[in-house]
C-alpha cells in the first residue's frame, strides 16, 4: 500500500495513515483526490480508479468508505479483501464495528491496523491472532 | 485506557459537533494552544530531551494521543515530538506503546529527534527483557514488536537504515518468537526498498530458504512478501528459491494443506498464494530452463508449477460469497499474468484456458471481474498469435466503452488499443471517434492520443489519418494537444508522394471555411495552406486570395500562438500571388505595433523583407520547409509513456511500427532516394549554372560554420553578386565589403596564366585578429599563393593580425589546366577585438573566360565552324529579360552589349556576321597551360552569340564550343554581364 485512508460519506477523515513520506501538500491533494473521485461514485461500479501513479482501491460499509492507494500492478482484488480482513478485524475487536466507535476509539483502530500492517504490508492474515495480540498489549497496559 | 482519556473523549465529541470546517479548525488550534502550554517547560521542570517533567504519566499520555489524533484528522502538528520520545524510553509498556506509536505517526525519518531516539529503539530491539510480563515492563519480543513496527512505518527512512543490521539479526535469530519474525521480515523489506545495497542476496539467500520452511503461516506470508520484494530487485539471486516457493503452492493449491486460521472464506491463506504467484513471474524463463537442464528436480518442480497452475484456471468459480468469489479470482488473475509472463514457453493449453476465461470476464456483469479481465487481456494480446482470438471479443469490448464506470471505459480503451492491427483499426478508430462525442472530459485526452496514435499506425491511407485528425478537432478540440497536430503537419510534410498535400490543404481549407471553428483547426489550416496552399490554388473557390480571406477571417478571435503563425502564412501567400499582396500589407503594417513581441517580430521582418533582400534570398526564405527528421519516438508516443509508465502494454504496443508504418516508410525511403538521385542531378547542373556568378553556394551561412560563427550578413549579399560579377569583366574593383572587412582584388592574364592580387583592408576601429584567406585547391588550376606572413596559416591559432586601416595582402599565381565552369573559393576567416568569430566564404573572380584570347574571324569561316559545332552538348542557350528599369534596348545598349563581350568576355568580334544591329558574334580561343601529346598547349575554341529581341526585352545568348564546359561557363559569365549592361 502506499496509504491508507478511511472517508466519511461527507469526506471527513476517519482514519489516515501514509506508509511513505508524502509531503503535507501531497497528502492534502490525495484526500481532495479521494473525496473527489470515489464518493460520488455509483454502488454497481467497480472498486478500482487509477489514478496517475496508483489506484484507489476502495470498499464501502455503511457511511464509511476504506480507500487504499496501491502502486499500478499491484492485485487490486486481493486488496479489496485486504480491506475486508480489516474490518472483520476491527469487527472482531469492537463486536460488530460502527463509525462512532473509529471515531471515539482511534487510537485502537490504530493499533490494529499497525498489528496487521507494517510498512503498508499485510503482515498478519489471522484476525485471530492479531486480536490476541491486541489483548495482550492491553492486558500489560492493565 | 478509557478511563484514562476522558478529556480526549471530551475533544472528540467537540469535534464531532462543530458545525462547520471553519469551527472544527478553530476547536483545533485552540487544543493545540492549550497542549503547547501544557508541554512547555520552565525552570527546574525542562528535562535533558527538552521534555516538561512536570507532566504525569497520564497527561503525557492523553496530550500526545490528541496530537496523534489531530494529525490524523489531517492537520500539521509540528510540535511535541520530546514528549514522544519521553514516551519511547519509558519502561513502562504502557508508555511505550503509545509512544512508539505516536512516533510512527508523528515524526519523520528526517526529523533532527531521530537520532535521539536511535539508541533507545537499538535497545528494545536487542536487550533481553524479562520474558514474562510483570509490573507493566514489556517483555522483549513485545517490545521489539513495537520498535519493528515503528521502524516500518517511519517514513523517510534515512536514519533508520542504521538499524538494519539489528532488523536483518532478529529476523534470523532462532530465538524470535514468529511474531517479530514476520514483522522484522516486512520490517527488513521497507529498509531494503528505501536502499537496495543493504542486503546481498549471495549473503542472504540462505536464510531465506530457512525462512521459507518456516512452519507459521504468518511468517511464511512475510517472508515471501521479503523475498518477492528483495528478488524484484535481483532476481538472479534468488533462482535457486523457486521450487520452494512451488512447493508451498503445491501444499496450499493442490493438497490444500493450510491451518484453519489461515482459511480466508475457505480459500487457504490467499494472499500467500498470490505473492508466491508474483514471486514466480520473476522468472519467465524458468520453464524452458528447467527443461534444458534435464535435471530431475527441476523438471519435478515444473509439472508441480504447471499443474497447479492449470488446477487454478479450472476450478475456480463464481461463488455466492463476494468475498471468496474476489480472493479466488484474485489468485486466479495472477495465475494468469504468471502464463503472460512465460509467454510462447508456457503450454499452450494453459493460454487457451487463460483466454477463455478472460472471454468469459470481459462479458460478465460484475464490474471488478470486468475491470481486471479487461486490463489483463490487453497483457494477453502481447503475445503472438493471440490477436485472432482476442479479436472474436472486439464486439463486447466495445459495449464496454460504453460504461458508466469511467475505470471500465478506460480499461475497454486501453485494451482496443492494443488489440487494434491494420485490419480492424478502420472500424475501431471510427467507432472510438463516434464515442468521443459523448465520452466525458476525464477520458477524452486518453482517447484522442489513442486514436491519433492508432491513425497514424495503421492508415493504409494517409487521408484517412488526416481526415480522422480533423474529426478529432472538430468533435474534442480542446483536448488535440499541439503535439497531435505538429505531428499532422510532418506526416504531410514527409509524405510528397500521391496527392497527401494537396488533399490535406483542400480539406483544411473546407474546414477553416465556417465562421467558428476550433482554433486547432485554423492552426493546422494555416500552416498547411502556407505550405502546400499553392497546390490547390487552381482549383475553383482555393485561389490564393480566396486561402487568405478564409484564413483571416478567425484573425480576430485567434490567440498569440495562432496569429504568429497566421502571419507566416500570410507573407508565403503575398510570395507566391501579387493579388495577395495588397491584402497582407496592411495586416502587416498593423501588427508591427503589436504587443506581441512575436508577431511584432515576425510581421516587421515579413514586411521589410521584400525591400532588403533579392528577391533569391526572399524565394529561399519563403520556400516549403524541409521534411522533417523521422524520430524514432514520436512526441504522441513519448506522452504515452509519460501516461502510463515505460512497461505497460500500451506503450509496448505503440513502440512497435506496424505493417502499414513500415510499408509507408520503405515508400517514402524509396522516394526520399529518388528524390536525392534528382536532387542532386539538379543540384549539379544548378551548381553550373550559379556558381560563377554567385559569389556563395546556395544557401547563405552555409557550410561548415558552427553557431557562434558570424558569416555574411545577408543584407550584402546582393551587393556582393553585382560586384563579382562586375570583376568578371573588369580587372580591377572590390570584391566584399561591410563594416569591418574591405575586400579588393586585381587581376590580369596572359594566355593560359593569371596573377591576382587580393586586398584585405581593415575597416573597422580595432585590429583584426587571427586573420586567414584559404584558397581552396581545384583540379583545373595551379596555384602559386604568396602573402602576408601567417595569412596563409590555416590553424586555428594561425593567421595574421591587421591593423586598422591597414591591408593584408595575397598575391595568386594561376594557370589553367583544363576548361572548368565555377570559380576558386575562398574562406576568410578572423576575430575581432572582443572574440566575435567571422568567416566569410567568398570567390575569387577567376572565371573561364579570364583566360580567352580573341580570334578575329571571316564572317564565312566563322559560320562554318558555327554550324560545325551544332550539338546537343557543345551548344548552351539561355534567354534573358533586360533588368526592370532598364532602358529598351536600343543601338546605344546593343553597343554596350559588344563591349561586354570583347573587353569584358575578351572576345574577337566577327562584325561580318551581324548584319542587323540586334546580334554580336565574337570568337575566342580558351587557352589552358597543358600540353597535349605533341607538346603544344591545349586551346579550345569559343563563339558567342547574342541576339537581341528589343519588342520583348530580351536577350539570347547562345554559345557554342569545343568543350561542354566551356560553353556553359561562356554562356553564364556572358548573362549576368549582360544583365548588367
Amino acid at each position: 500500500f502506499n496509504f491508507f485512508v478511511l472517508m466519511s460519506r461527507q469526506g471527513k477523515i476517519r482514519l489516515s495513515e501514509f506508509f511513505q513520506s508524502y509531503t503535507e501538500s501531497e497528502k492534502r491533494r490525495i484526500t481532495k483526490d479521494i473525496a473527489a473521485d470515489i464518493l460520488p461514485r455509483a454502488p454497481k461500479m467497480c472498486n478500482i480508479i487509477e489514478k496517475g501513479p496508483y489506484k484507489f482501491v476502495y470498499r464501502r460499509y455503511a457511511s464509511l468508505y476504506f480507500v487504499v492507494g496501491v502502486p499500478l500492478g499491484m492485485n487490486e482484488l486481493i486488496v479489496l479483501e485486504q480491506i475486508h480482513l480489516f474490518v472483520e478485524a476491527l469487527d472482531g475487536y469492537f463486536n460488530s464495528v460502527c463509525e462512532l466507535d473509529l471515531v471515539f476509539s482511534l487510537h485502537k483502530s490504530l493499533l490494529i491496523l499497525f498489528e496487521m500492517f507494517i510498512g503498508g504490508m499485510l503482515c498478519e492474515s489471522n484476525k485471530r491472532e492479531v486480536l490476541k495480540a491486541i489483548v495482550e498489549a492491553e492486558e500489560m497496559v492493565e | 485506557m478509557s478511563t484514562q482519556a476522558r478529556g480526549l473523549q471530551n475533544f472528540i465529541s467537540d469535534l464531532r459537533n462543530a458545525k462547520s470546517k471553519e469551527e472544527e479548525q478553530k476547536r483545533v488550534d485552540k487544543e493545540l494552544a492549550n497542549i503547547r502550554k501544557k508541554f512547555t517547560a520552565t525552570g527546574k521542570n525542562l528535562g535533558e530531551d527538552g521534555s516538561n517533567n512536570a507532566l504525569n504519566s497520564y497527561s503525557r499520555k492523553k496530550y500526545v494521543w490528541k496530537l496523534v489524533y489531530i494529525h490524523v484528522l489531517g492537520y500539521d502538528v509540528d510540535f511535541g515530538h520530546a514528549e514522544v520520545l519521553a514516551l519511547v524510553r519509558s519502561t513502562k509498556y504502557s508508555e511505550k506503546h503509545v509512544g512508539y506509536t505516536a512516533l510512527s505517526l508523528l515524526l519523520r525519518g528526517d526529523d533532527p529527534m531521530m537520532n535521539s531516539i536511535l539508541n533507545t529503539i537499538r535497545k528494545d530491539m536487542t536487550n533481553p527483557g524479562p520474558t514474562s510480563a510483570k509490573n507493566n515492563v514489556p517483555t522483549t519480543d513485545t517490545a521489539q514488536a513495537l520498535a519493528l513496527c515503528s521502524i516500518a512505518n517511519i517514513s523517510g527512512l534515512e536514519l533508520i537504515q542504521t538499524l538494519h543490521s539489528e532488523v536483518q539479526h532478529t529476523l534470523t535469530a532462532k530465538s524470535s518468537t514468529p511474531c517479530v519474525k514476520k514483522k522484522a521480515a516486512l520490517c527488513l523489506l521497507r529498509l531494503v526498498r528505501t536502499s537496495p545495497k543493504l542486503v546481498t542476496g549471495r549473503e542472504f539467500a540462505p536464510h531465506m530458504a530457512q525462512l521459507l520452511q518456516d512452519k507459521h503461516l504468518g511468517v511464511l506470508t512475510s517472508s515471501t512478501s521479503l523475498l518477492y520484494g528483495l528478488a524484484s530487485q535481483n532476481p538472479q539471486d534468488y533462482q535457486t528459491l523457486i521450487p520452494y516457493a512451488v512447493h508451498i503452492l503445491g501444499m496450499l493449491v493442490l493438497k490444500k494443506a493450510c491451518a484453519r486460521e489461515y482459511l480466508y472464506y475457505r480459500t487457504p491463506s490467499p494472499w500467500l498464494q498470490i505473492k508466491l504467484l508474483k514471486f514466480l513471474q520473476l522468472y519467465p524463463q524458468a520453464l524452458s530452463s528447467g527443461q534444458n537442464e534435464n535435471d530431475n528436480g527441476q523438471e519435478q518442480h515444473i509439472v508441480q508449477l504447471i499443474s497447479v497452475v492449470s488446477k487454478i484456471l479450472t476450478e475456480t468459480d463464481v461463488s455466492d460469497s463476494i468475498n471468496k468469489s474476489n480472493a479466488d479470482h484474485a489468485i486466479l488473475f495472477e495465475a494468469v499474468n504468471l502464463i503472460v509472463t512465460w509467454g510462447s514457453s508456457g503450454p499452450s493449453q494453459l493460454r487457451e484456458g487463460a483466454m477463455k476465461l478472460l472471454g468469459k470476464f470481459i462479458s460478465v456483469r460484475e464490474p471488478n471481474i470486468r475491470y481486471l479481465g479487461l486490463l489483463t487481456m490487453a497483457k494477453l494480446a502481447q503475445l503472438e498469435g493471440t490477436a485472432e482470438s482476442i479479436k472474436k471479443h472486439q464486439s463486447t469490448v466495445l459495449v464496454s466503452l460504453k460504461d458508466a464506470d469511467i475505470s471500465v471505459r478506460r480499461r475497454a480503451l486501453g485494451l482496443l488499443f492494443v488489440m487494434c492491427d491494420t485490419d480492424n483499426a478502420e472500424r475501431i478508430v471510427d467507432e472510438l471517434v463516434a464515442h468521443l462525442a459523448l465520452a466525458d472530459a476525464a477520458i477524452r485526452e486518453e482517447m484522442v492520443l489513442k486514436i491519433a496514435i492508432l491513425a497514424e499506425k495503421y492508415a493504409t491511407d494517409l487521408r484517412w489519418y488526416v481526415d480522422t485528425i480533423l474529426k478529432l478537432i472538430s468533435i474534442s478540440g480542446d483536448h488535440v494537444s499541439d503535439a497531435i497536430w505538429h505531428r499532422v503537419v510532418q506526416i504531410v510534410t514527409n509524405h510528397p508522394q500521391g496527392d497527401l498535400q494537396a488533399y490535406t490543404a483542400a480539406t483544411l481549407l473546407v474546414g477553416a471555411s465556417p465562421r467558428r471553428c476550433h482554433e486547432t483547426t485554423v492552426r493546422v489550416a494555416a500552416y498547411v495552406l502556407g505550405e502546400f496552399g499553392f497546390l490547390v490554388a487552381e482549383r475553383p473557390g482555393m485561389s490564393g486570395e480566396e486561402q487568405f480571406r478564409i484564413l483571416h477571417q478567425h484573425w480576430a478571435t485567434s490567440d498569440a500562438k495562432t496569429r504568429a503563425i497566421l502571419t507566416s502564412t500570410y507573407a508565403k501567400l503575398a510570395n507566391l500571388y501579387e493579388e495577395c499582396r495588397p491584402l497582407v500589407a496592411p495586416v502587416f503594417a498593423r501588427c508591427k505595433n503589436s504587443v506581441d513581441v512575436e508577431i511584432q517580430q515576425r510581421s516587421a521582418e515579413y514586411a521589410a523583407m521584400r525591400e532588403a533582400f533579392s528577391p533569391e534570398a526572399v524565394e529561399d526564405l519563403l520556400r516549403e520547409m524541409p521534411p522533417f527528421e523521422d524520430k524514432k519516438q514520436s512526441a504522441l508516443e513519448q506522452r504515452l509513456c509519460e501516461k502510463e509508465g515505460e512497461d505497460s502494454a500500451a506503450v509496448a504496443k505503440a513502440t512497435r511500427p506496424s505493417a502499414a508504418q513500415r510499408q509507408r516508410q520503405a515508400q517514402s525511403q524509396a522516394a526520399a532516394r529518388a528524390a536525392e538521385e534528382v536532387a542532386a542531378q539538379q543540384a549539379a547542373e544548378q551548381n553550373a549554372i550559379n556558381d560563377p556568378i554567385s559569389p556563395i553556394s546556395g544557401n547563405p551561412g552555409a557550410g561548415p560554420l558552427d553557431r557562434s560563427t558570424v558569416g555574411i550578413p545577408k543584407d550584402v549579399i546582393p551587393a556582393m553578386r553585382k560586384a563579382f560579377s562586375n570583376l568578371c569583366t573588369s580587372p580591377s574593383g572590390v570584391l566584399f565589403e561591410n563594416s569591418l572587412l574591405q575586400v579588393g582584388v586585381k587581376h590580369e592574364y596572359v594566355g593560359a596564366q593569371g596573377r591576382i592580387s587580393v586586398f584585405f583592408g581593415n575597416l573597422s576601429k580595432t585590429p583584426l585578429l587571427h586573420f586567414r584567406a584559404i584558397v581552396d585547391e581545384s583540379d583545373h588550376l595551379r596555384i602559386q599563393k604568396q602573402g602576408t606572413t601567417g595569412l596563409l596559416d590555416d590553424g586555428d591559432d594561425g593567421g595574421c593580425s591587421v591593423e586598422v586601416r591597414t591591408q593584408a595582402k595575397l598575391l595568386l599565381l594561376v594557370e589553367v589546366t583544363a576548361p572548368f565552369d565555377d570559380a576558386p573559393a575562398m574562406r576568410v576567416m578572423f576575430e575581432t577585438e572582443d572574440g566575435e568569430l567571422h568567416e566569410y566564404p567568398l570567390r575569387l573572380p577567376i572565371v573561364a573566360t579570364c583566360f580567352m584570347e580573341p580570334v578575329t574571324l571571316e564572317p564565312g569561316a566563322f559560320m562554318q565552324r558555327w554550324r560545325s559545332l551544332e550539338g546537343q552538348d557543345r551548344e548552351c542557350q539561355e534567354v534573358v529579360k533586360t533588368p526592370a528599369g532598364a532602358d529598351s534596348i536600343d543601338e546605344e545598349y546593343m553597343k554596350r552589349i559588344a563591349h561586354i563581350i570583347t573587353d569584358g568576355l575578351k572576345f574577337g568580334r566577327c562584325a561580318g556576321c551581324d548584319p542587323t544591329p540586334w546580334t554580336v558574334s565574337g570568337a575566342a580561343t580558351f587557352r589552358t597551360g597543358s600540353k597535349d601529346d605533341n607538346g603544344n598547349n591545349i586551346n579550345v575554341g569559343c563563339l558567342v552569340r547574342v541576339e537581341a529581341n528589343p519588342q520583348a526585352g530580351a536577350f539570347r545568348v547562345t554559345t557554342r564550343t569545343l568543350h561542354p564546359l566551356c560553353s556553359k561557363a561562356v554562356k553564364n559569365v556572358a548573362l549576368v554581364s549582360i544583365k548588367l549592361a
